[in-house]
Formats: C-alpha cells, sequence, structure tokens
C-alpha cells in the first residue's frame, strides 16, 4: 500500500489500513479524534469571544480538521510503526534460522511466514508463492518487489538484496546478515528513543497551552469579567487580536502535530 | 563591470556556497542584483519619507537595507547549511549501501559502481556517481576522480577518505579486511547521521513553548488597547 500525497482518505479507505495490521477504527476512536479538535477549537474561541454561534462554527472546522488531518495521519504512523516491527521481527528471525540451522533460504522463509502478521504476512506469502518453481531472474524479481514496496527502509532492502544473492547463488554470507541484522536492530532502538524525546515534548507543549490559558484568565479578569465582555470580548479590537491570536495559535498547533507525525529517523524533509 | 561589483559585494563564501548547491554564475549575479535593487528601494523610500515627514526616517531605511542586505546572505547560508545536512546523509547512505556490493567477490568496482546507479535515488549523489563512472572510464590509474566524487558527493574529510580508501583497495589490495574497515566508517557515518536528523526533528519543537508564550501578549495588548480607548472616551466623552 503506498500512501498519495496530500489526499483525503475516506473513511473506508482509511479503515483498510487500519485492517493491514489489525482492528479496523471502532467508533469510539473516531469520536474521540473528531471531538478532542472539536472541544478545544470551541474552548479557546469561546473563552475569547463569548459567542456560542462562533465558537460552534470554529468548532466545527476543527472537528473537519481532526477528521481530515488527524485521523489520517495517526492511522498512517500506526500503519508503518507496525509495518517497521514486522519487518524487523523478519530480519531477525530470518538471520536467526539461516544462522543455526543448515537450511535454505525458501525453508527459513516458510517458517518466518508462519510467524509473521497482518499485510507483511501476505506480502511473505505472496514472495513465497511466486518462488515455488522460479528460475534465477523471478526469485531476484521477486524479491526485488518486496525490497521495493519498503524502499523506505534502506537496510531492509539491504538485507534483501543479500537474500538475493544467497537464494541464486546458493552462498550465505551470514556474517552480512548479522551485521545487516545489527543495524536494523539500531534504528528501531534509535527510533523509540525518538519517540520518548517526543512524549517530553508533547507534555512541555501541553503545559505550555495552560499557561496560555493561564494568562488568559487572568486578563479575563483582572478588571472584572464585564469590563472584558464590554471592552474586549464584544468590541472590535477585541475581535482583531483575538483572530490574530487564535490564527498564529492554529499555526502553531499544526505544525506542532504535523512534527509529532513525522516518525522517520532516516530520513528528512527540509 | 556589474560583474565584478556583484563579486566584489559579496561575502566569501556565498559564490562558493552557491556553486555547491549547483547554482550557475548567472544566478549568482541575479541573486546579487536583487540584493543591490532592494537596498536601493529601502534608501529611496528612506529619501522620500526623509524629505516628506522627519530626517530620523532615514536612519531608520539605513538600518533596513543593511538588514535585508544581510538577512538575504543569512537565508542562503541556512540553505546551504540544510542541504550540506542533506548531502551527507544521503553519502552514508550511499556508503552502508556500497559494502555489500563490494563483500560479493569476483565483482569489479566498476561493475559494483553501475549496479549502485540502478539502487541509488534520482539525486545528487547518483549524479555524481555517474560522472565518476565516466571519469573512471577516462583515466582509471587516478585517485582524481574518487577524490572529486567525495568533495561534491559530502564535502567531508572522511568521505574523502573513504573514497581514496575505496580507490587503494581497487588498485592494489583485494584484502576483503579492507572492505570490513570501510563497512565499519560507514555505518558509524550513518548511525552520526540518524542522530543528527533525530536531533535536527527534536530541535524543532524547542520553540513552541516560547511561541505560545509570545502569542499571549497579542491578547493582553489588544485588551491594553481597547482598556485604554475605553478610559479616553469616558474622559473625553
Amino acid at each position: 500500500m503506498k500512501f498519495g500525497r496530500k489526499r483525503i482518505l475516506t473513511l473506508d479507505e482509511l479503515n483498510a489500513y487500519r485492517k493491514a495490521y489489525g482492528k479496523p477504527i471502532q467508533k469510539k476512536e473516531l469520536f474521540l479524534t473528531i471531538m478532542i479538535p472539536f472541544s478545544v477549537t470551541f474552548f479557546y474561541t469561546f473563552i475569547l469571544y463569548y459567542y456560542w454561534w462562533l465558537s460552534l462554527i470554529c468548532g466545527v472546522i476543527g472537528a473537519i480538521y481532526g477528521y481530515i488531518f488527524i485521523t489520517s495521519q495517526q492511522v498512517k504512523r500506526i500503519y508503518e510503526n507496525n509495518a517497521f516491527r514486522e519487518r524487523n521481527n523478519f530480519i531477525n528471525t530470518m538471520t536467526q534460522l539461516l544462522t543455526n540451522n543448515e537450511r535454505t533460504v525458501l525453508q527459513a522463509l516458510q517458517t518466518v511466514t508462519e510467524r509473521a502478521n497482518g499485510e507483511f504476512k501476505k506480502d511473505l506469502q505472496k514472495l513465497s508463492s511466486d518462488l515455488i518453481d522460479a528460475n534465477n531472474e523471478d526469485i531476484k524479481n521477486a524479491f526485488q518487489e518486496l525490497a521495493d514496496k519498503y524502499e523506505k527502509d534502506v537496510i531492509f532492502s539491504m538485507y534483501i538484496e543479500q537474500l538475493i544473492t544467497a537464494a541464486t547463488q546458493g552462498r550465505t554470507n551470514v556474517d552480512t546478515l548479522k551485521d545487516i541484522k545489527s543495524y536494523h536492530n539500531e534504528v528501531k532502538k534509535r527510533q523509540e528513543k525518538f519517540f520518548e524525546a517526543k512524549k517530553r515534548k508533547e507534555r512541555d507543549f501541553k503545559y505550555m497551552c495552560r499557561v496560555g490559558l493561564f494568562f488568559i484568565a487572568a486578563v479575563t479578569f483582572s478588571f472584572g469579567f464585564g469590563q472584558f465582555i464590554e471592552n474586549y470580548a464584544h468590541h472590535a479590537i477585541g475581535w482583531v487580536s483575538s483572530a490574530i491570536y487564535l490564527l498564529i495559535l492554529a499555526r502553531i498547533f499544526h505544525t506542532f502535530l504535523k512534527r509529532m507525525g513525522d516518525d522517520s529517523v532516516m530520513e528528512v524533509k527540509i | 563591470m556589474i560583474r565584478t561589483l556583484c563579486f566584489k559585494f559579496a561575502e566569501e563564501n556565498l559564490y562558493k556556497m552557491l556553486r555547491e548547491m549547483r547554482y550557475d554564475e548567472a544566478y549568482f549575479i541575479k541573486f546579487q542584483k536583487m540584493r543591490f535593487l532592494k537596498v536601493l528601494v529601502f534608501l529611496l523610500f528612506g529619501v522620500i519619507l526623509s524629505i516628506f515627514l522627519h530626517p530620523v526616517a532615514m536612519i531608520a531605511a539605513i538600518a533596513l537595507a543593511i538588514y535585508q542586505w544581510w538577512d538575504q546572505y543569512r537565508r542562503v547560508k541556512s540553505k546551504y547549511n540544510n542541504f550540506s545536512f542533506k548531502r551527507q546523509l544521503e553519502f552514508s547512505k550511499f556508503e552502508r549501501m556500497l559494502i555489500p556490493y563490494l563483500l560479493q567477490s569476483n565483482t569489479s568496482l566498476y561493475n559494483v559502481f553501475n549496479h549502485m546507479l540502478f539502487r541509488l535515488e534520482d539525486g545528487h549523489v547518483k549524479q555524481c556517481l555517474e560522472r565518476l563512472i565516466i571519469e573512471m572510464n577516462d583515466n582509471p590509474n587516478s585517485v582524481e576522480p574518487f577524490k572529486r566524487f567525495a568533495e561534491d558527493a559530502s564535502g567531508t574529510n572522511s568521505a574523502v577518505l573513504f573514497m581514496t580508501t575505496l580507490y587503494d583497495y581497487q588498485q592494489n589490495t583485494s584484502d576483503p579486511s579492507v572492505i570490513t574497515e570501510l563497512g565499519k566508517m560507514a555505518s558509524e557515518e550513518l548511525f552520526n547521521g540518524v542522530d543528527e536528523i533525530i536531533e535536527f526533528k527534536l530541535r524543532k519543537f524547542d520553540m513552541f513553548p516560547t511561541k505560545l508564550t509570545m502569542i499571549s501578549l497579542i491578547i493582553v495588548g489588544g485588551y491594553m488597547v481597547s482598556m485604554f480607548i475605553n478610559l479616553f472616551k469616558e474622559i473625553h466623552p
């Protein structure tokens, strides 16, 4: 499965990604990913404007954003993450099987396929069936197809490259396989470290949002609530400055979410 | 005349950076001309404003002109930093991919490079590699093409070392332990790259707390302005 660029996914398409590894999207989950952005935008707009209808409009915009952007991003992240784990398992088990036993690549592949899950299992099953009665050229193409599907994972591609040599030429270079395996594990370790660090950044971000809300509350009650409504919330100057505030805030939220969604430790988009 | 002026007023490494990012001289001249033009526009505005409004405007205009002159340079520089960062990453990927091929005996370096051409994504390194292959054909007993490749594709010392070692391996020894050594170098670089990417991406989060605090001032400022106007109205009804 390939993700198209900048395209809105329908619920069915999102579900297809989820089903690739595990259950389809639950109603409760969908409800949450729409309700949370709705409540956040509603809340922010309301405490600045005190017009319930305006807050409702902004809330709906937030909810639509939540559906279009956040849901698909989350689904993609989970999908990529699961697929990466499967590839990691594949590389580790495969290397182990090829080291310990006197097995051929094809025999090892069968054992690994049984242990795989989800979409990756299907990939491996297809690979295995393609390899039956195949000549060297076919073997190469079948493996290459798998490597191409996950071409972003350079180390996985390297591993597959080695398997091609092993399967076509009959000799297994165990040392190289072990090397590549440890690289893949190393990347996995770093990725986990990266996720942890990002979680800390998220906590900081949420904390600073609360500080911002505290600021607004301080302003609201500084000269009394009535004054605030009359001279700011329901006043042209207040409309303009709150609108600027909300727009910049929305931009910050959006870039933050985008950066949070970037899990790759092997590439940067500049 | 204009050309020499453009070079005279350019910062020392500006042309070098642009050239490494594959811009030609014509672009550089155009870039410098735009900078001159913007400075002139600022100064012109300064003159007009200082005549009609206040002489202080001239100082502000000069300050703005200098700032934007410098800012343009700063932009090229940050673009260049990003570029060389990306270039290095691509190169370390290239190194890492190369090793398994070299370990397959009975292939020549030339074949390996040709094979790599198919595997590499279109980009800077690929273009450099294409040129390296052509130059290797033209003078097979020279280390220069290798060095040039390292400099163009990565620009780091370790890249040059890597490529010259590779050349020596091809010319003199066919000792596989050299390849193992190269492999160690390459994987070290790859993981340095990964660490750098992580650091780079995490650093991008650092500005968020400041930004979130700063924008609160918009509300505070807005409220103060509206309170002042209100007060003013009460005093002069």
